[in-house]
């Protein structure tokens, strides 16, 4: 009996160990052809790709948070005796600033009747909607190959819809890109794959303003006799109905005869809160 | 009891090296908020797969090699396979050349893997660009791999205590 089994587990043995050492000899070239798979699939099925990533993200994004902590609290602490130092300076300031926008404040309040007379005599109908909901960024996930963030936000808890558009106070961030339950990813303006259109402030050009994985974006897509100069700002054109315009984007930096930079308003290494706007074109 | 205590044992110290490299990919995700600091990503699955491929390969599989790259690719934003590409044949070279690297002194171990690295980063960047069909190569990628270059021997350091004090006993 003992005999049997011993011969029966090495017949299973012959067969099994060449199969096992064969399949460990060829395992590298099935991952490798495996990971060229993966390159074409994600391009061809997006949105499946997005959503395992979106839930890995989901997954991870408490473990971010805690690991973000200790940084984020030596951050506040470090603003925290920044204010208290200058607290004199930034008091004086702040009042100086106070009457100031105190006096814009009546000006606005007398246009803001002004222009809903003129609307109602005009029978004026708005040409879109924007809701904003606010997000805390978790981490910023930029590297050499792409720009994106991660906010704390999903579509199970705050109602986060792919494609809405992300500002600040300084300006505009970008797109969410990713939704997951609750968290999503943003692109940034600088990612590679990023393209706003945007109109000049200056000589009201349209153009499109390109992401290169870099601190600056590339102003392109403008007419041969451009007009557009260094300093120029720029603001979202809202063509296309994807960004509701007047947001801004940058300043011009440069223009040379190969290409046209702009500095974004937004500090990425400030980035901390940022709104995500739902903006929904009116038919 | 006893063999069921030493097999988790045994269990956790085989997948050590794997559960520091997932916990290095989702530590360099995390938000340093340094100005000018946060496109230095520094280069741990290369730092990770490198060391253990030539110390102690049955520690680091194949396999694991291509989860941690579909993993990075997850945490990162950046698109399938590439990370699992490039991470698979820097495995492979690491494990092809460990019996002359094995036996190297420190300090030619780390000029290897800083000349392999930035072999390995231009390939990166190739694949990016083909697929981009945008030519990536900025100055934050030759910034990523010195960085790296400086830090590795304390990541060696680290993998060394693990690998004589931790697994080896």
């Amino acid at each position: 009996m003992g005999s049997r089994v011993k011969n029966k587990t090495s017949a299973i043995s012959e067969v099994v160990m060449p199969l096992r050492a064969l399949f460990s000899r060829l395992s590298f070239f099935i991952l490798l052809v495996a990971s060229v798979s993966a390159i074409f699939i994600g391009r061809s099925d997006r949105d499946a790709m997005e959503r395992m990533r979106a839930n890995v993200v989901d997954a991870v994004v408490p473990l971010l948070d805690v690991l973000s902590s200790p940084i984020k609290a030596y951050n506040a602490a470090k603003l925290s005796i920044n204010e208290m130092v200058f607290v004199y300076e930034e008091n004086k300031e702040l009042r100086q600033e106070n009457d100031r926008l105190s006096r814009i404040q009546g000006m606005a309040e007398k246009l803001e009747i002004e222009n809903r007379r003129l609307k109602e005599l005009l029978r004026f109908a708005p040409d879109a909607t924007v809701s904003y909901v606010s997000a805390r960024i978790v981490t910023s996930t930029s590297g050499p190959y792409a720009r994106t963030a991660i906010i704390g936000s999903g579509e199970k808890n705050r109602d986060i819809k792919k494609g809405s558009v992300v500002v600040n106070q300084d300006g505009l961030v970008g797109r969410v890109a990713e939704v997951g339950d609750n968290s999503s990813r943003i692109m940034l303006i600088t990612d590679i794959n990023s393209r706003i259109p945007v109109v000049t402030s200056v000589s009201g050009e349209k153009g499109i303003l390109s992401g290169n994985n870099t601190e600056t974006l590339l102003l392109e897509h403008l007419p041969i006799d451009t007009k557009v100069h260094a300093g120029e700002k720029l603001v979202t054109a809202g063509d296309g109905n994807f960004f509701p315009p007047g947001i801004p984007v940058g300043v011009v930096q440069s223009v040379t005869s190969k290409d046209i930079t702009v500095k974004p308003y937004v500090s990425w290494s400030r980035l901390e809160y940022v709104s995500v706007a739902n903006y929904k074109p009116l038919e | 009891m006893i063999d069921f205590a030493h097999r988790i044992n045994a269990w956790i110290k085989i997948s050590t090296p794997a559960v520091i490299s997932l916990v290095l990919i989702i530590f360099s995700a995390t938000n340093f908020q340094l100005p000018g600091l946060d496109s230095f990503v520094p280069l741990f699955a290369f730092m990770t797969i490198f060391y253990w491929a030539i110390y102690n390969p049955s520690l680091m599989p194949a396999w694991f090699v291509f989860v941690l790259g579909i993993f990075q690719d997850f945490i990162y934003g950046t698109p399938f396979g590439v990370a699992s590409f490039v991470n698979l044949l820097l495995w492979w070279l690491a494990v092809s050349q460990r019996k002359y690297l094995i036996k190297e002194r420190f300090i030619v171990f780390w000029l290897v893997f800083s000349v392999i690295s930035l072999l390995f980063c231009l390939i990166t960047s190739v694949l990016f660009s083909i697929y981009y069909q945008k030519f990536v190569l900025s100055n934050d990628i030759i910034m990523q791999w010195l960085f790296s270059a400086f830090i590795y021997p304390f990541l060696h350091k680290l993998f060394n205590v693990i690998h004589v004090v931790y697994l080896k006993n």
